[in-house]
């Protein structure tokens, strides 16, 4: 089984093998452009030591999963915010690393796990109040006090 | 620092493609960045409340007046029905006066779109459906629009016509004496103040029918992709309180219609859609796009309706139809009907099917005959993330239907990829069906034998 070194934006090397690597489209892609096993690390210029390991944990994980379904069944997909169990858990992090892990999933191009991600992040908005909401994700309100009039009044005709 | 509110726009649309609209409309509370966002992505998503006692539509027209720039950012409205109960007087709602500015702003635009019969039950401030004209005018991105059970009259259970009934309402709903205008007793005395815009506005013609105007859509109107209504769900052909049925011919000009959903619509025995239709078939070579989902619930169609509709709708993605049980009097021939569900029906809608559609939800049905039963949308329809779901027919049970056992009770065309490979599965009790008008090449199977009630015996 060839390896692979990826180097994370805190310079960190980390071993992986290239099958797990590869369930990111990014890093496939770029090993396809170069035609053989690199010798040297992959820098990955984006992600640092610790997302970089949650992300490869992901991987490890799910490395025989099938590939995604080509033809885009996003229906079924987009209706259920399902999350298999070992996702779940995968996902108890803090916030900050659920968000790093989605823009990592983003930028790698890791569709499944990016798609967790968003699940876990919808799943945690589903339901809550507006004030519920702002705690949650600690969203500093930006607006003037005019378009807070303006909201508020627009807000009397919304769908609930 | 990684945040939801600096997310990507694309991930934060995937996430907010998984919530439902009212979880959505909280996250564009948060902040600039996320309402830009959700505003741009989704537009504004309203509800309509007609005749609430918060008197909310009222105020959205004043609103829109002095704010016009709101109603461009709107891309759906829901309305719902809050009629006056002449019984409960917490229902009645009062009457709502404009300033002479406002007045002549509503004038104008009334004029503008041909509205004048509305400016008049705008005016009088004590229906507020008639307003429902004048926010199309503003909503110049709508693309979906609900229009809910229209037929209730403004009060509900048909006011009795005394004028002591008429009195009290109207005494409350325009406040103290010294309010009242000039021949209010006239106007109560013929219930003129309460006339329902939906159904006679003027001459007879509901406002739905005269705003519906081919030569000058509505702003509101000529980029709808989306409509529904439903009205009286005991649709009866001889009911006058069915919604009126030449709304249909209209709303099958929309221009870039290609959602239709409707309910409880019943014909008069004599109306056949297609001879309604005549103006219909000399503007449909103006036409835009297909309708291509289509659901009628609780309809009283003959299978000429069904003929006339399929001729409408171009290849569907999506199709049910719901049938009532209403056998009475002859109207519904039992034997033609099952006539129809074996092959006709089915075949009018699937033959315009082509290879390009995929994966859609096909489904014809029989009510379930169960008492105090709730028919139309099946729990796996709730679910389903169109943003048009409000189990907006879902109504009681009629005692007068019969249950035929051995009928079918429902059918399912689901999965199909091609003509040939349609799955369709029946629930019967206890009997099986055969292949589809044998053109086409399709699988039965039977499913759960359901037994009928005690009460439903033939």
């Amino acid at each position: 089984m060839s390896q692979i070194i990826l180097l994370s934006s805190d310079n960190v090397e980390m071993k992986v093998d290239k099958e797990v690597a590869e369930r990111s489209i990014l890093i496939k892609n770029m090993l396809e452009d170069v035609g053989e096993t690199p010798d040297q690390a992959i820098p990955i210029p984006n992600v640092n030591e610790g997302v970089l390991r949650k992300v490869i944990e992901w991987c490890e994980h799910h490395r025989n999963d099938p590939p995604p379904p080509a033809d885009e069944d996003s229906d079924s997909r987009k209706k259920s915010t399902d999350i298999e169990e070992w996702d779940q858990k995968f996902m108890q992090v803090d916030q900050e690393m659920l968000f790093e892990i989605i823009l990592a999933a983003n930028y790698l191009d890791i569709k499944p796990l990016l798609d967790v991600g968003c699940k876990t992040v919808a799943n945690m908005i589903k339901g809550k109040s507006p004030e519920e909401i702002r705690k949650t994700f600690n969203i500093q309100n930006d607006f003037t006090p005019e378009e807070e009039d303006q909201i508020r009044r627009e807000n009397e005709w919304a769908e609930e | 620092m990684a945040s939801l509110a600096t997310l990507p726009v694309e991930t934060l649309l995937q996430i907010f493609n998984q919530i439902p609209t009212a979880d959505r409309n909280h996250c564009a509370l948060m902040c600039r960045r996320l309402r830009g966002i959700i505003h741009s992505q989704y537009g504004i998503h309203c509800v309509f409340q007609v005749d609430h006692t918060s008197r909310s539509a009222w105020k959205f027209i004043e609103y829109l007046l002095i704010n016009p720039s709101f109603g461009e950012r709107i891309s759906r409205i829901r309305v719902t029905w809050h009629r006056r109960e002449w019984r409960d007087g917490t229902t009645w709602t009062q009457k709502w006066y404009w300033t002479p500015d406002e007045l002549v702003k509503i004038r104008c635009m009334c004029d503008k779109w041909d509205l004048g019969s509305a400016y008049y039950a705008i005016r009088d401030g004590l229906n507020s459906e008639a307003c429902l004209p004048l926010l199309l005018c503003h909503t110049t991105r709508l693309v979906s629009l609900d229009i809910g059970r229209i037929s209730d009259p403004v009060v509900k259970d048909r006011l009795p016509q005394t004028l002591k009934n008429l009195n009290a309402i109207y005494n409350y709903c325009v406040g103290n004496e010294s309010k009242r205008e000039p021949g209010w007793e006239r106007r109560c005395d013929t219930e003129g103040s309460f006339q329902n815009t939906s159904k006679m506005l003027i001459q007879g013609m509901p406002w739905f029918y005269t705003t519906f105007n081919p030569e000058k859509w509505l702003p509101g109107l000529s980029s709808l992709k989306r409509i529904t209504f439903g009205g009286y769900t005991k649709a009866r052909p001889d009911d006058p309180d069915t919604w009126p049925y030449e709304n249909l011919k209209k709303i099958l000009l929309l221009p870039r219609l290609e959602t239709l959903r409707f309910s409880g619509l019943g014909m008069p025995e004599q109306t056949l859609l297609s001879d309604m239709c005549g103006e219909l078939y000399e503007k449909q070579a103006s036409r835009r796009g297909p309708i291509r989902r289509l659901e009628v619930i609780n309809c009283l169609f003959r299978w000429d309706h069904y003929r006339i509709l399929a001729a409408e709708v171009g290849p569907l993605e999506g199709l049910r139809l719901s049938m009532p049980y209403m056998l009475r009097m002859g109207w519904f021939d039992p034997i033609r009907w099952r006539g129809c569900i074996r092959n006709d029906i089915i075949n009018l809608f699937l033959r315009k099917e082509t290879t390009k559609s995929k994966g859609g939800k096909f489904l014809i049905e029989r009510q379930s005959c169960k008492k105090g039963d709730i028919y139309g949308r099946r729990p796996e329809y709730d679910s389903d993330p169109d943003p048009d779901d409000h189990g907006y027919y879902s109504c009681g049970y009629d005692d007068d239907r019969i249950w035929y056992p051995g009928e079918p009770v429902q059918m399912e065309l689901h999965g199909h990829k091609r003509l040939e490979n349609v799955d369709v599965k029946f629930a019967y009790w206890g009997c099986q069906e055969e292949g589809l008008d044998g053109k086409m090449a399709i699988r039965t199977r039977s499913v759960k034998a359901k037994k009928p009630k005690a009460t439903s015996k033939r």
